[in-house]
């Protein structure tokens, strides 16, 4: 009989109320309730001692006992591992001596720096002959999928349906995959 | 360097923005003020996150070197501190999933969206008259024993004086949960002095 006679009881936002976090409509509801509602005005007061207790023991600790020195020593390693308040300028600056520094090196090489630039050419020729294979090996792998995927479906007569099924199932799939990629 | 030296004086009186200001424009003493004014706060809320000294300690360091690269993209959104907090809370909560502490209870929770408890509480203790020294070690004992979600929200309500709001935006958890957690955190932590042999709480 008690229990159902308090099934209503806001106990749940009692400690809500104490630290002033509710609603000005909730929190008068809440008043009239406890002027009403013996348990709850028990439970009130008990928290309240309660919530005082932790505040007064847990609030003054903040005395923790710090490394002399501490303070300095996290300056000089955030400043040491700095990656984010780079100037961009910086990188530019960085850029522009490597350049020079390159075309020093070239100057100073003399009547070598044509050798140099040969052989550089010829490591940028062969870089673009192998991409320009990759390339051609991946349009050919592709080429050949859609051609074996249009010899398996041929016998299908209800192309149309069959090719909307296929490619509903493969966005569902591809969803699912960047999502969990994402997630990860 | 183009900027002038500030006065010591004058650097303390500056609002946190004006000191993130200085220190994006390169001024290390604008930093420097930053971290004096929240390392022992937050190295407060560390080591009862952790309950490790040292690790407390390294934790700190690697909060305050995550502000300090990231001190662009601080917007003006939330209050610097908890902002500081964020980082703080998400550097420990790392710490304890690289360490395997406790991490289940950060999150797993039960069908009921409870935890449960991780160390168990000791024996009540023999003295039932406590003087005020004794309560905070009490306290303190408690606290380590609650699952890592609510010892968490009773530090940042109760030891920083954060708000539900603020507590919300640092957690990254619905305003509604942390109402929730707080108050089942309370129970527990009640539950825990009856068990300990403390009554009238």
């Amino acid at each position: 009989m008690k229990d159902l006679e308090f099934a209503n009881c806001p106990t749940f936002e009692i400690a809500a109320y104490i630290d002033g976090e509710l609603d000005l409509a909730r929190g008068l509801q809440i008043e009239m309730h406890f002027a009403a509602c013996p348990v709850c005005s028990e439970e009130l007061n008990h928290q309240k001692q309660f919530l005082c207790t932790l505040n007064s023991s847990l609030r003054s600790k903040d005395e923790i006992e710090l490394p002399k020195d501490f303070t300095k020593q996290i300056v000089a390693n955030a400043e040491s591992n700095v990656v984010g308040l780079r100037n961009p300028r910086e990188r530019l600056n960085a850029a522009f001596i490597v350049a020079s520094l390159a075309l020093f090196v070239l100057f100073a090489l003399g009547g070598e720096a044509g050798n140099v630039v040969a052989g550089f050419r010829s490591v940028l020729d062969q870089t673009a002959a192998v991409a320009g294979f990759v390339g051609r090996l991946v349009y050919s792998f592709f080429v050949g999928i859609t051609v074996v995927t249009r010899a398996m479906a041929a016998p299908f007569q209800t192309g149309l349906m069959i090719s909307l099924t296929f490619f509903a199932f493969a966005s569902v799939f591809l969803v699912r995959v960047f999502n969990r990629l994402r997630r990860n | 360097m183009t900027a002038h030296a500030i006065p010591i004086s004058g650097i303390r009186s500056q609002t946190d923005g004006e000191l993130i200001v200085s220190a994006i424009a390169g001024r290390s003493d604008g930093f420097e003020e930053l971290v004096r004014r929240y390392q022992r706060p937050i190295t407060g809320y560390v080591f009862r996150m952790l309950g490790n000294y040292e690790s407390s300690l390294d934790v700190t360091q690697e909060v305050f070197i995550k502000v300090y690269n990231s001190l662009t993209k601080y917007s003006n959104e939330y209050k610097f501190s908890t902002w500081l907090y964020r980082i703080a809370h998400n550097a420990a909560i790392d710490h304890m999933r690289r360490n395997s502490m406790q991490t289940q209870s950060i999150e797993v929770e039960n069908a009921d969206g409870t935890f449960q408890l991780q160390i168990e509480s000791r024996d009540p203790s023999p003295e039932l008259q406590h003087e005020r020294g004794e309560w905070r070690k009490e306290i303190d004992a408690v606290v380590k024993c609650l699952p890592a979600a609510y010892r968490d929200l009773i530090i940042l309500r109760h030891s920083k004086d954060l708000s539900y709001d603020e507590i919300a935006d640092i957690t990254s958890l619905p305003l509604g949960t942390v109402k929730n957690r707080l108050f089942r955190a309370r129970e527990m932590m009640r539950e825990l002095f009856i068990d300990r042999g403390f009554t009238g709480i």
